[in-house]
């Protein structure tokens, strides 16, 4: 690809084509992932920010402390997918299917997406998870997110009581 | 961010997650399951109320004992919930509302104070508004329903500067009221005004300045009689109408070259309309509609309600407007006769981009409706019998279709002369009985076609 952009290059220079750029994210563990810079500005606004205050992509390193490789990798495996469909059917089912066979990663997807501020990634995640617990009870929610009760039954009434309405 | 827990399972569990995120997976959730999480575990218990996104109505308190308070105990504790980010967006429903009570009131200063962005009242009994409504320097996107209560704005009173969305509902709007609210919002983007009157002593135009403008909505609204509107072109690519009066409003419109999705739908009421073409004015209402519709000339999208159709019917020779060389899809109404069967080839017949025709034949239930009632229409030009090549239809629908002879005709010429058609689908009238489709599908068949592929549905 980089021979093609440059033979444009030498060709007509004003038209030509900027080669394309990339940025390198380091994961937790120091893992490096070089990353197309349109595909990650169009998801990250961190990124986006950051590109913007330092005047450029060259040489940008950026250290995502919060964020392990494994995590890392399938949030980028997500973002490709979302970035290479018009619409968000594909990375929702895609999503889906994370929390389905693994929610702890899906989890940890959601919270590397709110550090790099993915927003509509993000709030896309939210849904898909507040979607699978629409209509459950309170016991299925817990069981699903594997959540204990720490409440005392005093405590249950008493919430049960002020939103009496809902649950009645 | 990885850590073990007590199952000896991997990973994070969903607790380790820091509470706006846990807030926001909360607040996709309609009211109802966003109570029930309360139930979930101590770290739970407030999250539903910390959400900046609201939606609350009386409706979801049905079979509640003692609903009305209910429900507005649910709102205070929302409103007012304390530490919390602020409330972005609210949409609430009271249709029972008690004028007495100064709740409302409480409701809105608060929420003006929380930097709202996007508030949506429908509250009945209608309350006062407060003028802090109107000059709040957060809002973007406001949608009132208004409840006939009489709005009264002095000018200048309001000032929206960040105001995109404004959509008003059943406002009564006093002298030029309206006008102020529309000059407050500098950027506006989006205006949709449904069932509002203006109220006033003397004809009032309305201008809609704003170079921001991209879509106008007005929905079966009552402006005065002679009521000329005036809009910014430069961005506008929606304009939707549907009401009375269409002639009167529109007539001074300007060229609307910047418009992708034109829907008319004015109606009429049959003996008034009678009434006047009597009286010698059905000229002036064919030319008025042929005006209308050359403001439009770029347009993609077009939707237009019969009675568009039945006032060009009036002047079949004097239709005046352009080719819509953009035209890519129509979707029209029509009435079962020759004169609307004219009027709409002529529609058909010259848009060169035009793909996608959709059509919906009302049954002739008026007089007026069918040929035998319209001896006093000028006879329309024979367009049927022409040949002209339509390169580019691929798809048409035809739904209630009766079959009236003129109606077959149409049929036949687009056979004959779409050669790129690719799917008409025919669903006929009620009335017409099993054996009469049975011939009517032969008759069909049996039409040449220009297009190679083809499918034909007759339902």
């Amino acid at each position: 690809m980089s021979t093609e952009s440059k033979e444009i290059l030498v060709g007509e220079s004003s038209q030509a084509k900027p080669e394309k750029k990339t940025i390198v994210l380091m994961a937790s563990d120091g893992d490096e992932f070089v990353v197309d810079v349109d595909d990650i500005t169009n998801q990250s606004e961190m990124i986006r920010n950051l590109i913007s205050d330092m005047g450029g992509t060259d040489g940008l390193q950026v250290p995502l402390l919060n964020v392990t490789a494994p995590v890392l990798a399938k949030l980028l495996e997500l973002f490709n997918v979302s970035n290479k469909n018009d619409d968000d059917e594909e990375v929702t089912q895609k999503v889906k299917e994370l929390m389905e066979a693994e929610l702890n990663m899906m989890i940890d997807v959601l919270g590397a997406a709110n550090y790099i501020e993915a927003t509509s990634f993000f709030d896309l995640s939210c849904k898909v998870l507040a979607d699978k617990f629409k209509g459950m009870s309170v016991e299925e929610v817990r069981e699903f997110l594997n959540i204990e009760c720490d409440f005392t039954e005093e405590e249950l009434q008493q919430i049960h009581a002020e939103n009496a309405w809902a649950f009645d | 961010m990885s850590c073990s827990d007590d199952s000896g399972q991997r990973g994070t569990r969903i607790n380790d997650l820091p509470e706006d995120i846990l807030c926001s997976i909360v607040s996709q959730l309609p009211l109802q399951d966003r109570v029930t999480t309360s139930l979930v575990c101590r770290a739970w218990r407030r999250l539903w109320l910390s959400s900046s996104n609201w939606r609350l109505e009386l409706q979801d308190f049905r079979g509640v004992s003692n609903k009305k308070q209910k429900f507005e105990e649910l709102v205070d504790r929302v409103i007012f919930f304390p530490d919390r980010p602020h409330i972005h967006h609210l949409k609430l429903v009271h249709t029972d509302y008690d004028i007495s009570s100064q709740k409302a009131s409480l409701w809105i200063e608060s929420l003006l104070n929380q930097q709202i962005l996007d508030l949506d009242l429908n509250i009945m009994d209608p309350i006062p508004l407060p003028l802090s409504l109107f000059r709040c320097d957060t809002l973007v996107e406001l949608r009132l329903c208004l409840h006939c209560d009489f709005i009264s704005l002095p000018p200048n009173a309001v000032l929206l500067p960040r105001l995109k969305v404004l959509s008003l509902q059943k406002g009564h709007f006093i002298g030029d009221s309206l006008q102020s609210l529309i000059n407050g919002c500098t950027l506006l983007v989006t205006l949709k005004l449904r069932e509002c009157v203006v109220v006033g002593p003397e004809f009032l135009d309305i201008t809609i300045p704003q170079t921001t403008l991209q879509e106008v909505i007005l929905d079966k609204c009552h402006f005065l009689r002679d009521t000329k509107l005036h809009m910014s072109t430069v961005n506008l690519t929606t304009f939707r109408y549907k009401g009375l009066n269409l002639g009167g409003n529109m007539h001074y419109l300007n060229v609307q070259t910047s418009v992708e999705m034109v829907q008319l739908e004015p109606v009429e009421f049959h003996s008034v309309y009678s009434f006047s073409r009597r009286l010698g004015f059905s000229g002036t209402y064919g030319q008025n509609m042929s005006r209308t519709l050359a403001a439009f000339c770029n347009t993609k999208h077009m939707v237009l309600s019969d009675w568009c159709i039945e006032y060009l019917t009036n002047v079949p020779n004097a239709m005046r407007f352009p080719p819509f060389m953009r035209l890519e899809s129509l979707r029209l109404s029509m009435w079962p006769n020759g004169g609307h069967v004219y009027v709409t080839t002529y529609l058909v017949l010259f848009p060169p981009l035009l793909r996608f025709l959709s059509l919906r034949i009302s049954k002739a239930h008026r007089e007026g409706m069918a040929d035998d009632d319209r001896l006093d229409y000028p006879h329309p030009p024979d367009l049927l019998s022409t040949e002209m090549i339509h390169n580019n239809l691929k798809k048409v629908e035809i739904k209630k279709y009766g079959v009236l002879n003129a109606e077959l005709d149409l049929i036949k010429f687009l056979l004959k002369n779409a050669v790129s058609l690719e799917k008409l689908s025919i669903k006929w009238c009620a009335c017409v009985g099993a054996s009469r489709r049975k011939s009517l599908r032969n008759t069909i068949r049996s039409y040449p076609l220009a297009s190679q592929n083809l499918e034909l549905y007759i339902h």
